[in-house]
């Protein structure tokens, strides 16, 4: 029942991920990568890590996917026509993600790895909950933990910098962006904008 | 199940990562195919936590999510970035630094 389970999760996994790379419209791509991704949540749950499927459903599906198409509505991107152009180049992507899944598996069914997986050990009751979990996380991996939200400050920061329109492009002029004032503005006026952007709130 | 079973998988969905990001020339499927990859390397770890017990894979992935997730904010900001000043997410068309 178990084997079963994981052999039919397996099949949509690989389906899906074929799906995400194969097709051409990159909504429908991103919903495949999300079927992915609830797949490998429940592979996460056979694997007796339940916290671990929680998160993967709720940041990965959720929130980084629910990003994704955002962005893919926002720009509204079309279909794309032909894949790579040049014949070359989808030979030497095919041959590369051949070879390197047949490397990974090749390194993956070497004697040590298959002889330390022929069974599953016995688990104690409380492995892979979020108590289990969390303990060694804010023990052994504190400082990873502690670095990982300052990390994770600075992506904020920076996708807001990145995003927050400085030059207007010919297309989106400058009045078509309330909210954004030009960089070179900010520098010149000084203190006299009062849009409560925050960056002359400095002193 | 054994081991080798859920790590063939995770070699797989990897194979598919890399196979996209090479032919895929939309930027936001290339880092779909990323996303692809790093779900690839969870399962790896997820899987080691299990066979030799221990919950050390499971903070690792998590960690891993985490930075994913980062990751994927600031590319898609780029790519946001990218689009509003060339009104396309093509690779192809972005050779700036062609020589």
């Amino acid at each position: 029942m178990d084997s079963v389970l994981f052999y039919i999760l397996a099949v949509v996994a690989v389906a899906s991920a074929g799906a995400v790379v194969l097709h051409r419209n990159p909504i429908k791509s991103a919903f495949a990568l999300i079927v992915v991704m609830l797949t490998l949540g429940i592979i996460y749950l056979q694997l007796s890590a339940g916290f671990l499927a929680v998160i993967q459903i709720m940041v990965y599906a959720g929130a980084v996917m629910v990003l994704f198409l955002f962005v893919l509505f926002l720009l509204n991107v079309g279909v794309e026509s032909p894949f790579a152009q040049r014949w070359y180049r989808r030979t030497v992507a095919g041959v590369t993600g051949l070879l390197m899944g047949v490397i990974l598996a090749g390194l993956f069914l070497s004697r040590g790895l298959t002889a330390a997986g022929e069974h599953s050990p016995p688990l104690e009751s409380d492995f892979g909950t979020i108590e289990a979990v969390g303990e060694v996380l804010f023990t052994r991996y504190l400082l990873p933990f502690e670095l990982l939200s300052v990390l994770l400050l600075a992506a904020i920061v920076g996708a807001v910098l990145v995003t927050r329109p400085v030059w207007p492009t010919p297309k989106f002029p400058k009045e078509l962006w309330p909210m954004a004032r030009n960089a070179s503005d900010i520098l010149t006026e000084g203190e006299t904008g009062d849009e409560g952007t925050g960056e002359e709130a400095a002193p | 199940m054994t081991l080798t079973a859920y790590l063939i998988l995770s070699a797989a969905l990897f194979g598919f990562g890399i196979l996209g990001m090479l032919v895929r020339r939309n930027m936001i499927v290339m880092l779909m195919c990323v996303e692809l990859m790093l779900n690839a390397a969870n399962l790896a770890l997820a899987g080691f936590s299990r066979f030799i017990p221990g919950v050390d894979g499971q903070v690792l992935a998590f960690l891993v999510i985490a930075i994913a997730a980062s990751e994927a904010a600031v590319g898609l900001a780029l790519v946001v970035n990218v689009a509003r000043a060339r009104q396309t997410v093509d690779v192809d068309t972005l050779n700036l630094l062609k020589g």
